[in-house]
């Protein structure tokens, strides 16, 4: 080092030389490596960004075969989606041929340019695809709407009744999953059809037959098109190639990193720019690993690769999450572990057949998850071969179609079980009491019904709210169901109220012992969200045939019963006995002051408008009893019908609703309003003595208001009751030309074939599938589901209880025209709707 | 520039008495260039904006939603507006034909309807075309363009009037050298593209102008928003209506149709007594060759369509009412009673949007240039 810091510029350095050409030297290595940066950069950035592209290609991929499934099955209701999801493929395949062409790695070229072919196929049986689906759904509206008509003439012959049933079947079965078991009989329901029209007498009637026998036929024709395109679509095909795009993607990148570090060790550059390499491929490696399970994990498909053998090798994560089966419990495994046991040893056979034979196979089938549940899925397996064509591995993928299913099951379900506890409604319970007496009266034995009710349940919903009031119903179902066996059959009868009926009564003993055991198993506190409950109940006991001949007999005489335990101070149970209790008493009392009140006037009745959902315009109205009674105050028809029921009294007092009804609506009708229709609730116990037609008919005639103005509603229990003497009645009063609804629809026993049948004109839907709407999908899907059922059908249908303008704008979306609730108008005196329709503007 | 500096540097190095301290520095240059270049490496790799933007407009639109039959139109779609701007003087520019008569406002007048009243509009050599002019309105919302949906894109569908000889008749040299002439024109070209005027700028600026084009706010959009009274309730039976007979399998999604190729004549021949043998009666035949395809066309969209009559491909139908019972009969194989038809007329009344009115696009073009 000098000590002299002047610079001498003239001065030749006295350095030695090779520290001058390492000055050089670095320079060099230095702008070599900011070249080698520079060129590797453009190739990085490239990439990263066929990276990006192929991921979401695969997300797209799943997403659109998803999207094809849901059109398919009518969760999909436009096209938007699918044509979003398939332009979207489309151009990020081209940014990713794009980015290829800057790199020219021929077979990288290539497998773009197949993939990009395939794309261009599958968007033309896109196009074919939502051409066959639309015609399928507008032909199956006028098919339906078609056979309807033929359905509802009175003069069609059996075979062609028949004929019009199964086609309706055939093609609503088409709405939901393929099966095309119905198909080869169409051409010859068809034919019966166009016979029928060339030698039916009816204009009218041989127009409707035409269209059903052509619409019938063109479906027929695009159903199995149909299927095969939705087949074609959801194939693995392009996942497959879209595999091998990436595959070699990565194999181009791997030999050009590969490369890249030659040259860069090769020009010996420093330690550091060793270690900043080292570095960055030990990132770019992450990547590769990060890629190769990014490539696999499409979000909504599952897929499993095995090998030759069909052991698994490799599952992706909506493999575990449908199956339930985790890498550690599937790989090395066979799909065997996956078999429900649902299908024969033939169904496998088939699919192996087809996989050795075409080297792909797809259909549906039913599998079992890990934890023994079964579901139904739609899956697509192919073989993949290597060049020597022998078989190297298999790829599944398939889509879990439990949900749409489950969607069909949830109303099948409803019509039997209680929605909050899953117990057995009251429908299954007399289904099966009914059954029990039939077998006691053949083997001369006993049988039990024990009313339970638990006791200030009011008081707890009314407190904590009706959301710990539910759980404490599931709760306190739970606990009486743990001390039953398990052929004892307990049902929720509704509120607060659950219906015991043990398996065996021979001994009164068994009885009395199992009803203490419930009283001590309610006695432990019930801990709801942290809070300790107590809470008792009350049971009252009925038993056939002492008390009672039959399921009504029981039930109300248990009910009596369970009256006296809540009278003797509750967390108690009573058999029933003769003379009984203030229940009685009470009864008695309405009863008395019941049979005055029709006479002193003090029963009037309130009218409740039905208006068009879309105007408002009020079309008619439902009549409601209402009774001031001096002695009593305002009773409720809860408590003063059932007890007109029991004493029959309800014959003349619904004989006097029927005319007075009738009476008002020609008030009505002659002031102009001409299309008005009154609606008047017919009891069962009405409905079973066989002069209600006379009645309607003495009030049609008395009031002169025409037929088709008046509409009976029946429940639908009313249906289910000895069906072939209602079925004769029903016809009796259709053919009075009055129309016929079914109240509260959905709630009780919904059978198609007695809809069909009783060929109702109007479908109530419950005022409670209407109430939850907006939070509960569950009932969107229902009345969705009662809307597709009743256009089907040819019924119309109005929704009950509508109280905001939300429910409205979905019931009108849903389809649904009329409606009635406290959003349009509460029940009114017949003065007071007087001035509502003049208000209204109606005739 | 590095080089330079560098070299600059170590002729320094070399004026210096000390070679140990030279080498030193030249180490630390060393390291700082590596440094810088890692900084560079790193910064290309933060996401860039233009790749950001183009992801995003691949994605499927947010608005895409397809368990609900009909959805209203956004208020507007995302555009480049100075690029929109120059697409809406060009959509006036009669320079864009061959005679220096026809712009593509000539057809699709978006005063009115975004097309025309005449069954099919004759162009530059007074040949008729043979099919309808289509609305401009909405077409950004289209699936495929065209009656027979050749174009996939907006861009694609934007040149191909102007060389077609029954159109506007023009040849795209003589089309560019005119805009490279105009100085306005050709500085707004050279401010958005790297290469100036040419026919992908063209197609672009004009594609990007269609995006603006759209009619939102519709009655039924509005009602579908929950503005129960936004439609009259002759229109709102219309609407069930439409939902019950099956019009909504087709005339669905976000552009009540638009969306889908379908025969013309599901249920019956529709052809066979229009006295017209015209090869564009085949449809999407003539593109794709498919037997399958003869006869084929895209679905139209409904909205705005009480104003553009004549209807059909061929606009061989002159009023709506006419329109609707065609379609009953032929796509649907019902045949409609007077009031059905009157109804759903009343609902497609309702599907008729804002129309903007068309600001004089030189005013634009030339207060965003400023």
């Amino acid at each position: 080092m000098s000590p002299d810091t002047t610079p001498h510029p003239s001065r030749r350095p006295g350095t030695p030389a090779w520290k001058g050409v390492l000055v050089m030297l670095s320079t060099l290595l230095l702008s070599f490596s900011i070249y080698l940066f520079w060129h590797h950069n453009q190739a990085e950035t490239r990439v990263q960004a066929v990276r990006e592209q192929l991921r979401e290609l695969f997300t797209l991929e799943a997403a659109l075969v998803g999207e094809t499934l849901r059109i398919r099955y009518g969760h999909s209701n436009n096209y938007d989606l699918i044509n979003a999801y398939s332009s979207s493929e489309e151009s990020r395949l081209r940014i990713v041929q794009k980015h290829l062409l800057a790199a020219p790695e021929q077979a990288v070229g290539a497998a773009a340019a197949e993939l990009m072919q395939g794309l261009r196929a599958k968007e033309s049986h896109i196009d074919l695809f939502k051409r066959a689906r639309t015609i399928m759904r507008s032909s199956q509206h006028a098919l339906s709407a078609a056979l309807a008509e033929v359905l509802q003439s009175p003069d069609i012959s059996p075979p062609l009744r028949e004929a019009s049933h199964q086609l309706q079947q055939a093609f609503l079965y088409q709405h939901g999953i393929a099966n095309l078991q119905f198909l080869d009989e169409i051409p010859f329901l068809v034919e019966l059809l166009r016979e029928a029209a060339l030698h039916g007498k009816d204009a009218a009637l041989r127009d409707h037959l035409t269209a059903a026998a052509r619409h019938a036929d063109l479906l027929a024709g695009i159903a199995p098109h149909l299927n095969a395109l939705t087949e074609k679509l959801t194939e693995p095909e392009s996942i497959i190639r879209l595999r091998a795009l990436a595959q070699r993607v990565e194999n181009a990148e791997s030999q050009r990193q590969t490369r890249l570090a030659a040259q860069q060790l090769t020009l010996g550059l420093g330690l550091l720019s060793l270690l900043i390499v080292l570095g960055w491929l030990g990132r770019a490696y992450m990547q590769d690993k990060r890629m190769a399970s990014m490539v696999f994990e499409t979000p909504s498909v599952g897929i499993m690769i095995t090998d030759s053998h069909a052991r698994i090798l490799r599952i992706n994560a909506a493999f575990t999450r449908v199956s339930g089966y985790s890498e550690a419990d599937a790989l090395g495994k066979t799909p065997a572990i996956l078999h429900s046991g649902k299908h024969p040893a033939e169904f496998y056979k088939a699919m192996w057949d087809s996989l050795i034979q075409t080297g792909g196979w797809q259909g549906e089938l039913i599998n079992r998850r890990k934890n023994g549940e079964l579901y139904p899925q739609w899956l697509s397996i192919l073989a993949v071969r290597n060049e020597a064509g022998a078989t190297t591995h298999y790829a599944g993928v398939f889509s879990d179609l439990s949900e749409i299913r489950a969607a069909q099951e949830r109303i099948e379900h409803m019509a039997y079980h209680d929605a909050l506890t899953g117990l057995p409604n009251r429908t299954l319970m007399r289904d099966r009491v009914e059954q029990a007496i039939a077998e006691a009266k053949r083997d001369h034995n006993k049988v039990a019904l024990m009313f339970i009710d638990l006791d200030n349940f009011k008081g707890i919903n009314d407190t904590l709210g009706h959301a710990v009031g539910d759980i404490l119903l599931c709760e306190a179902a739970d606990r009486i169901k743990s001390c039953l066996r398990a052929s004892d059959t307990l049902a929720r009868y509704g509120g607060d109220e659950f219906v015991l009926m043990p398996r065996s009564a021979n001994s009164i003993d068994a009885v009395q012992g199992t009803a203490e055991k419930l009283l001590t198993c309610m006695h432990a506190p019930f801990n709801i969200q942290g809070q300790m409950l107590n809470i008792t109940c009350s049971i009252g006991i009925a038993l056939f045939p002492d008390d009672a001949q039959d399921y009504e007999g029981l039930m109300q005489q248990a009910d009596t019963a369970l009256y006296r335990s809540k009278e003797e101070g509750r967390d108690t149970y009573h058999f029933y006995e003769e003379v009984m209790n203030s229940a009685a008493r009470e009864r008695l009392l309405l009863h008395n002051n019941l049979s005055q009140a029709l006479s002193e006037g003090e029963i009037s009745l309130h009218y409740q408008p039905r208006v068009d959902l879309a105007s408002g315009r009020i079309l008619g109205a439902e009549a409601l009893m209402r009774w001031n009674s001096k002695e009593l105050g305002s009773v409720s028809p809860v408590r003063f019908i059932p007890v007109a029921e029991a004493s029959g009294f309800i014959v003349p007092l619904g004989a006097w609703a029927l005319r007075e009804a009738c009476r008002q609506g020609r008030i009505w009708h002659d002031a102009g309003h001409t299309g008005f229709s009154m609606a008047v609730n017919i009891s069962a116990v009405q409905f079973a003595r066989a002069d209600v037609v006379r009645e309607v008919q003495a009030a049609l005639q008395v009031s002169g208001l025409p037929p088709n103005c008046l509409e009976l509603e029946l429940t639908e229990s009313v249906l289910v009751k000895d069906v072939e003497k209602t079925l004769a009645l029903v016809h009796a009063l259709k053919a009075l030309g009055v129309r016929i609804a079914i109240d509260d629809f959905g709630t009780g026993y919904s059978s198609l074939s007695y809809l069909k049948r009783f060929k109702v004109d109007i479908l109530k839907i419950d005022q409670s599938f209407v109430h939850d709407l907006a939070t509960d999908p569950d009932d969107a899907a229902i009345i969705q589901a009662i809307q597709q059922l009743a256009a089907n059908l040819g019924m119309s249908t109005i929704a009950e209880g509508v109280e905001t303008p939300e429910q409205q704008a979905f019931l009108l979306q849903a389809g649904c025209r009329d409606a009635q609730g406290y959003l349009f108008s509460k029940p009114v005196t017949a003065e007071a709707f007087t001035q509502l329709l003049l208000a209204n503007g109606t005739g | 520039m590095r080089f330079q500096e560098l070299r600059a540097c170590c002729n320094n190095f070399r004026g210096k008495r000390c070679g140990k301290t030279g080498l030193c520095i030249a180490l630390m240059l060393w390291l700082a260039a590596i440094l810088l270049a890692w900084w560079w490496w790193n910064d290309s790799h933060a996401p860039d904006k233009a790749a950001g933007k183009t992801a995003e407009s691949l994605a499927p639109a947010k608005t895409a939603e397809s368990s609900l039959g009909i959805l209203p139109l956004p208020q507007s779609l995302p555009v480049n507006t100075r690029l929109a701007a120059l697409g809406q003087r060009l959509f006036h520019e009669a320079r864009l034909s061959g005679n220096g008569q026809f712009s593509c406002a000539t057809c699709h007048d978006l005063k009115t309807s975004g097309a025309n009243n005449e069954r099919t509009k004759p162009g530059i050599n007074h040949a008729a075309t043979s099919r309808n002019t289509p609305t401009v309105f909405n077409a950004a919302f289209n699936f495929r363009q065209f009656w027979d949906g050749r174009a996939r894109t907006l861009e694609e569908q934007a040149g191909v009037p102007i060389t077609d000889p029954r159109e506007m008749g023009a040849k795209w040299d003589n089309v560019l050298d005119t805009l490279r002439e105009d100085t306005e024109y050709s500085r707004e070209f050279a401010a958005l593209f790297a290469n100036g005027v040419s026919k992908t700028a063209v197609t672009q600026a004009l594609a990007e102008f269609e995006r603006t084009l759209i009619t939102p706010n519709a009655p039924f959009d509005r009602f579908l928003r929950g503005e129960m009274q936004a439609i009259p309730v002759e229109a709102k039976k219309g609407w069930v209506l439409f939902q019950q007979r099956g019009c909504i399998a087709c005339h669905q999604g976000i552009n009540i149709g638009g969306n889908l190729f379908q025969v013309m004549g599901v249920m019956g021949n529709f052809f066979i007594d229009r006295k017209r043998d015209d090869v564009t009666d085949l449809g999407r035949y003539n593109v794709t060759g498919l037997e399958a395809d003869k006869y084929v066309f895209k679905v139209p969209s409904l909205r705005n369509v009480i104003l553009t009559a004549p209807y059909f491909h061929d606009g061989s139908v002159d009023t709506l009412v006419d329109a609707v019972r065609l379609m009953g009969r032929f796509q649907l194989g019902v045949e409609l009673s007077d009031e059905e038809v009157r109804q759903l007329v009343a609902f497609l009344s309702s599907l008729t949007g804002d129309i903007k009115a068309d600001k004089p696009a030189h005013a634009i073009a030339m207060t965003r240039a400023q």
